[in-house]
């Protein structure tokens, strides 16, 4: 057991102690109002913690006392002291703004959330405890209001609302008192006797996991509507119980609640860490995520996103790619320049930089464009956490103050976690003035109501609140009077009117004739943000007919984002008719958002609608393309009956018939696939092409789920011999996995015909082993011998695995240890996936020798699966001749390293390895790189050198989460590990080194196991040492320092280069160099990825030259993405030597390029001359008032 | 890991004891007139928000404290907000039956001598609809308590109170929950175990509740708990005057306290890092966890002394 903590204890919880704030507090409070409040408290809590430490001493050192505190050298890093002028002195601040500190320790303590209260005090919550209570620790945690009196913009008054608190991670002052999130409970909190103290606690909610305490319940925040919303993250398990009934939400999501009805939905699902929520002024929703990289987040009702449970398709944020970001604030009010209200400010809290970003709306979908930084630090301890706009107008930041932010990764006792410090910084406009706060409790009726068209959206939502505590007769009349009054004339008509049907909302009265006039308003927005508040009056205003009736018209709004809602609000009513309803959407255009809509809409209401599929009553039904749609959304075996009838009765297009074969291989039964295997067979009036295509499917989907069509396929035989090639093969395929016995001697005789093809071969060889039998075993054997194809032995080999393991391995050690054989990493692969497999290939290495090469491929291999396989690897190692792998660095030595890596390393050099490692192939920067290990984009700025020492040299050693392996086991005896990517009623959804997305049913696995990290060890053996110091140097600049930052421009990341290949060259000098622009076979295009800044270095493109060009030539190609058609602006550099063509068709190089391109994706190929070209390539999209569309680069790998 | 093996022997022993003098004192019926808490006694409350909520409050087991005189009894609340008897809420990451098997691992580990059992608000939601399944699933998990051979009190869910607009008006909840309430009374009237109806001892009326024992028509306020106390006793078959809360107060405080503690153990936070899937991060931090048990054992003597010194003067309900 490995318990350093408590040996290191005597330090760390000492430390812990005397750092908590209240001791400090009696001491340096010279500000703070109330100092005693502080102090017994924390004479209190010094007591419970000494009483902790003796007895964790005690019975601790028992059993530890010989264990090495492993972190203590770690300590040796290089934590800059607390010190607000430097910190202030550390600040970049944009142009045209100030920051100054508004509140710091002794005030407040690593601050994570905080709103205003109408009385413009600051309510901040802030824990000591977290991330892990000590045994016998109090839950001491508080909540803090602080005000800045005389209003220099700096707090002089503070005072402790509650101190007995477990880990608050949210707070929000309103309902007479303070709703705030305690672990598993929220609670609302009251003083009741005018001390300023809480006195008085009401368990609002409780239920909420708290499997991690930086997941659980977080971000309380009041809505345009009078409904609270909070947030939970991943891991998180809530079982809420309300007199409406219990309410679940398992993973990540958003809540909305009611207090005074106790109301409480699911507003949205998924994200990792939705640390961020906010809307804009029309009411729609946008969120963040602290550990997703998508950056902005639009979200309608029902939305899911990633990690979202159980369901198997999610959306999308409006900026993949960008680094992580905690809380979200829409910037409003006069105190701000023009052009940043409306504006969105997030925290890259890795990164140390607040982020603004301008979303602007298109036809139903929005485009979000990250604007220059706000404010950006060199301190790392600077962890901006959440952003609020202040009563006065500026902008208020919490920073949490931490070296440390892991969670998990870093043990939770580590000395370098602060527990004392924390600010809030104010950022102004130089030279603007600031916002008048009014007086809410003073103001009438009609003056909160004249609030409600204020410039600040903060005193519109306390406007609406404040409502609720007065006379309800007069507060319904005088909104009636306000609505009379509106001018029609003026340009916030429309605004105003929708403001005063929320504010009937927030005090909880219908107003169905106000709803009716603002569902016909002229403007989108406002329509759509009525049919929202019509799906939540539904039960009071409409019967269900009359309901349905309006929502089937409003799904046929002329504005895509007006049919997005009230394809969600259908849902209200479960019914055939909803479904008809939102369907009527498709005969317009549909984007990602309405289709996402619509496809969780016929997911939410199957029960419904699919028993009238083949009926007459759905007039979607009728259309093929429609009804195929609905039927693919429902993604489960209840929907294959309609399938298998659509696939046979109804004419479909190529890509249809596709589609619908996938679907039905996906979930139907024996005799479901039989149906629909007759009809791929006996469909000779169908092209070879596409029959095999469509055979291809069903095999591959047989073949994951393990089952046998029902039916006639002994037609498989005719193809066998006489089709063309392609459905040769699929037809090759299907007799295995079907084990058709009719062909078996058919089989043998391809098999071992040295003159057929190997592509016809191989096949053969799976399929005779999935077959099995002593005939098929003993040809499996003699093909394994060096006179046969090293293709055809592979195949050979992996074919003999599952009946003949021992002897496959014989045979595999054989080959490996001849050199030159080619790349075994499909046999390693195959010896992995079958059940015992690796431990037969290690046995047969046992005292064997094989090539070096190889053995380094086979510890690659095995390494990152995600298994652990210490004795495969050893005995690869042994076999190759390597030696011992490196199981741990000591304490001295990895503080070595890490000095050497300040001292020597070398980031622009780094680089260089990073590509040379190739590590994009699974880590991204900008979004440009896979996905299967974490985003490296502002690595620097969350993680400390150690630990990114290690995470290379033992990658199994802290994983961060989501990148978990899972070790999964079939039925079948085969052996699938990759990261999790979620779990659907019926299938396990993996990403995998080969796969972005490999289904795995349910019923067909055997087991599941927690594996280790898929990144292989000892990725970096290859490096010298120097090497690795810059590698680690780099990692450890990412986002951290403007060089290695990724910044905010949108540029080509992922490209496509031409590598330089004789054939390509020939083929290009042949045919000219133009042939480039359209694809060819001897083209084989391979990625690429431009550095951190965006830019493409030119020596890292391949120059194809042939002997008679007088020059060289680069081939560059990327592409880019819209919702919609228009015109997007492109600035290319250089310009000379380059040539861009989009779609095929040149674009000319001048200034900004307005380029026209339509929805989709547009193909972009790049020739460059390389006598002319100048300087590296870097393409960008950029703002021009020419440009109608916002498109984004397609990143990825 | 079983985080009460220090007192398990102890507690065994005094309860073979106990067992003995009860079988030689009467041939006693199976199913009793009223229950009593002797020493040895561990008192194990499984449920779901209506017992979780008693962690808080403490009201249930400072009164039946104050009850019963004899020093030696204990309680461990085991109840989980939103939990039924599938101890669905009790999954996390893992499945439905997984969170089954862990409700009886709770229970286990707990090693009672005596459960309160208080299921069915959460499945009465489900109406007439899922009474069959709630019965199948009460059965099964009564018939799985079973092996811990702890006497079982069945305790019906309460009603909902009439708190008036914009809450629900609960008249037609209730019917579900008096529906659920005549199951569970069957299910102990079959199984001779004894049935403590929450909806008869805490009655409500159609009308709006003027003193409500709820804040929200459905979840108890502390001094509700207060009544909930004496529902409880009074349904365990035990007339007491109403007992002097503020003589409690100590009493109820320290129970409070080892309720907190206790809390922390069986449902440690960031338990994915402790004992689930990331283990190999902080798993080393599972040690610390067994570092509370002496301080609940503090806590449980705190509770006792207390106890006693009530108890010295005469006991709270003797004068």
């Amino acid at each position: 057991m490995n318990l350093p903590i408590h040996v290191a204890s005597g330090k760390t919880l000492h430390d812990r102690q005397v750092s908590m704030r209240p001791i400090s507090a009696v001491v340096e409070l010279q500000r703070t109002q109330s100092p005693f409040e502080g102090g017994s408290r924390g004479m209190l809590a010094l007591g419970r913690r000494l009483r902790t430490l003796a007895y964790m001493v005690s019975l601790a050192s028992i059993s530890l006392a010989l264990a090495i505190p492993a972190h203590a050298q770690r300590s040796l890093l290089n934590v800059p002291e607390a010190n607000t002028e430097k910190e202030l002195a550390a600040f970049t601040v944009a142009e045209g703004f100030e920051v100054n500190l508004f509140a710091s320790d002794p005030m407040i303590a690593n601050p994570i959330h905080m709103n205003w209260d109408d009385q413009g005090r600051l309510w901040v919550v802030g824990s000591a405890v977290y991330p892990q209570i000590l045994p016998g620790e109090p839950a001491s945690d508080t909540i803090t209001v602080i005000e800045d009196t005389d209003g220099d913009g700096v707090a002089d008054k503070s005072s402790l609302f509650a101190e007995n608190l477990f880990i608050p991670t949210g707070v929000a002052p309103g309902d007479g008192g303070v709703y705030v999130t305690n672990s598993t409970e929220i609670l609302h909190l009251q003083d009741t006797n005018g001390d300023g103290r809480a006195d008085r606690t009401r368990v609002v909610l409780s239920g909420f996991g708290t499997e991690d305490t930086h997941h659980i319940v977080h971000s309380l925040r009041w809505g345009y509507d009078g409904l609270l919303y909070f947030n939970q993250s991943i891991y998180i398990h809530s079982h809420i119980e309300t007199p409406h009934g219990p309410r679940t939400l398992n993973a990540g999501g958003i809540w909305q609640f009611r207090p005074e009805t106790m109301e409480l939905e699911v507003f949205a699902r998924g994200f990792v860490n939705p640390w961020g929520h906010h809307y804009d002024e029309w009411g729609q929703s946008f969120a963040t995520d602290g550990a997703y990289g998508e950056g902005i987040n639009y979200v309608f009702p029902g939305a899911a996103f990633v990690t979202a449970a159980a369901i198997p398709r999610v959306l999308q944020g409006l900026n993949e790619g960008t680094p992580k970001h905690c809380a979200l604030e829409v910037l409003s009010g006069t105190h701000l320049p023009e052009d940043w209200r409306g504006t969105m400010i997030t925290n890259d809290f890795r990164g140390q930089r607040v982020c603004r970003f301008l979303v602007t709306e298109q036809d139903g979908s929005y485009v979000s464009v990250e604007q220059p930084e706000v404010l950006r630090s060199t301190h790392v301890s600077f962890r901006p956490v959440d952003v609020k706009m202040g009563p006065d107008g500026a902008i208020y930041i919490a920073d949490w103050y931490n070296p440390i932010i892991q969670h998990g990764e870093v043990d939770f006792r580590d000395p370098r976690r602060d527990h004392e410090h924390g600010r809030i910084w104010r950022i102004t406009a130089k030279g603007r003035p600031l916002v008048t706060p009014p007086d809410f409790d003073k103001l009438s009726i009609d003056g909160l109501l004249g609030l409600l068209q204020a410039p600040e959206q903060w005193n519109r939502i306390h406007a609406k609140r404040e409502l609720k505590t007065r006379d309800r007769a007069e507060t319904l009349a005088a909104l009636d009077k306000a609505l009379a009054g509106l001018d029609p004339a003026s340009p916030d008509f429309e605004n105003a009117r929708l403001e005063l049907l929320w504010a009937f909302e927030t005090v909880d009265a219908v107003n169905p004739k106000l709803l009716d006039t603002l569902l016909a308003s002229s403007d989108h927005r406002v329509r759509t943000a009525a049919v929202r508040v019509l799906s939540q009056w539904q039960s009071r205003l409409h019967d269900d007919d009359a309901y349905l009736d309006k929502l089937a018209a409003l799904a046929q709004d002329t504005h895509p984002q007006v049919r997005i809602e009230a394809i969600r609000a259908l849902i209200r009513v479960p019914s055939a008719k909803a479904a008809d309803a939102a369907m009527h959407a498709m005969d317009q255009p549909v984007d990602r958002f309405l289709e996402y809509a619509l496809w969780t809409t016929m997911r939410d209401l199957k029960d419904q609608w699919l028993p009238e599929a083949d009926g007459n009553r759905l007039a979607f039904a009728k259309k093929s393309d429609q009804l195929l749609y609905a039927l693919k959304a429902i993604d489960g075996p209840e929907a294959v009956a309609s399938l298998v009838r659509l696939y046979r009765d109804r004419p479909l297009t190529a890509e249809q018939q596709r589609e619908a074969v996938t679907a039905i291989g996906a979930h139907g039964d024996a005799k479901q696939l039989g149906l629909a295997a007759e009809q791929i067979l006996e469909a000779k009036d169908v092209e070879p092409g596409q029959r095999a295509a469509l055979l291809r499917d069903l095999v591959e989907a047989c073949k994951r789920r393990s089952v046998r069509p029902d039916g006639k396929v002994s037609s498989l035989a005719e193809l066998i011999k006489n089709a063309p090639d392609e459905l040769r093969v699929a037809a090759i395929n299907a007799a295995g996995v079907w084990r058709e016995e009719s062909v078996r001697a058919t089989l043998e005789s391809l098999a071992t015909d040295v003159s057929t093809a190997s592509a016809l071969r191989e096949p053969a060889i799976e399929s005779l082993s999935a077959m099995g039998g002593d005939s098929a075993n003993a040809i499996l054997e003699s093909l394994t011998k060096s006179e046969q194809p090293a293709e055809i032995r592979v195949a050979a080999i992996r074919a003999l695995i599952p009946s003949a393991r021992e002897s496959a391995a014989k045979h595999a050690v054989a080959f490996l240890a001849e050199s030159n054989q080619g790349n075994p990493t499909p046999l390693y692969e195959a010896f992995l996936k079958s059940e015992g497999g690796i431990g037969a290939l290690t046995a047969a290495l046992e005292g064997a020798t094989i090539a070096p090469e190889a053995s380094k491929i086979g510890e690659r291999v095995v390494s990152s699966s995600g298994r652990k396989e210490p004795e495969a690897i050893a005995a690869l190692r042994k076999a190759g001749g390597l030696g011992e792998a490196p199981t741990e660095l000591s304490p001295a030595d990895l503080a070595a390293k890490v000095e050497a890596v300040r001292t020597r390393g070398d980031a622009s050099r780094g680089y260089q390895q990073y590509r040379t490692l190739d590590c994009a192939q699974c880590h991204s920067i900008a979004g440009s790189g896979g996905n299967l290990g974490p985003d490296m984009t502002s690595i620097g700025g969350s993680a400390q050198v150690d630990y990114l020492v290690e995470s290379i040299l033992f990658p199994g050693k802290a994983i961060k989460e989501g990148f978990h392996s899972l070790v999964v086991e079939t039925k079948d005896l085969a052996t699938y590990s990759g990261i999790k990517v979620n779990q659907t009623g019926d299938e396990l959804i993996l990403k995998t080194a080969t796969e972005p997305e490999l289904r795995i049913p349910l019923d067909t696995i055997e087991s599941q196991e927690d594996g280790g990290s898929l990144m292989p060890v000892e990725l970096t053996s290859t490096l010298l040492e120097q090497e690795f110091l810059d590698l680690v140097k780099l990692l450890s600049e990412l986002g951290r320092t403007p060089d290695f930052s990724a910044g905010t421009g949108r540029h080509v990341r992922t490209w496509r280069v031409l590598p330089d290949t004789d054939a390509a060259t020939d083929y290009l000098y042949e045919s000219r160099v133009e042939a480039a622009i359209k694809s060819h076979e001897t083209l084989a295009w391979i990625q690429g990825y431009s550095n951190v800044k965006g830019v493409m270095p030119l020596e890292d493109v391949p120059a194809l030259k042939h002997s008679y060009w007088t020059t060289s030539y680069s081939f560059l190609q990327f592409t880019l993405e819209s919702d919609s058609p228009g015109k997007v602006a492109l600035a290319v550099a250089p310009m000379d030597g380059l040539r861009l063509w989009a779609n095929g068709k040149p674009v000319e190089l001048a200034g900004t390029i307005l380029l026209d391109i339509a929805a989709g994706a547009t193909d972009c190929k790049l020739i460059v001359d390389r006598s002319n070209a100048k300087g590296n390539i870097d393409v960008q999209l950029v703002g021009d008032p020419g440009a109608t569309v916002s498109a984004k680069f397609r990143g990825g790998r | 890991m079983n985080l009460n093996t220090r007192t398990r022997g102890r507690r065994r022993f005094i309860r073979a004891i106990a067992m003995l003098l009860l079988t030689i004192a009467c041939a006693a019926p199976a199913r009793a007139d009223s229950i009593a808490l002797s020493p040895g006694d561990r008192v194990v409350m499984l449920g779901a928000t209506f017992v979780e909520r008693e962690v808080r409050y403490g009201c249930i087991e400072a009164m039946l404290c104050a009850y019963f005189q004899e020093s030696g009894i204990t309680f461990r609340n085991l109840a989980w907000s939103g939990d039924t008897v599938f101890g669905d809420a009790r999954a996390g990451f893992d499945t439905a039956k997984e969170g089954y098997e862990r409700l009886l691992k709770h229970v286990d580990d707990a090693d009672p001598t005596i459960m309160l059992v208080s299921y069915g608000q959460n499945e009465s939601f489900k109406g007439k609809d899922g009474l069959e399944e709630f019965e199948a699933g009460m059965n099964r998990l009564l018939d799985d308590l079973a092996k811990n051979n702890a006497r079982i009190v069945l305790v019906s869910p309460a009603l909902h109170e009439n708190l008036g607009p914009p809450l629900p008006d609960p008249a037609e909840h209730n019917e579900d929950v008096r529906r659920y309430t005549k199951a569970i009374g069957a299910i102990a009237e079959k199984r001779d175990l004894y049935f403590v109806d929450m909806t008869a001892l805490l009655p409500v009326t159609k009308e709006i509740a003027r003193s409500p024992r709820t804040d929200d028509g459905m979840h108890f306020t502390e001094s509700g708990y207060w009544d909930v106390a004496a529902a409880l006793l009074k349904g365990l078959g035990h007339d007491a005057p109403p007992p002097d809360l503020e003589r409690l107060a100590p009493l109820r405080a320290a129970i409070v306290e080892k309720n907190r503690l206790f809390f922390n153990v069986w449902r440690a936070q960031n338990d994915t890092y402790i004992y689930g899937f990331r283990k190999y991060e902080q798993g080393g931090h599972a040690a610390e966890i067994p570092l509370f048990l002496p301080f609940i054992a503090d806590q449980e003597k705190q509770i006792a002394a207390l106890r006693g010194e009530l108890h010295g003067e005469k006991g709270l309900n003797a004068q």
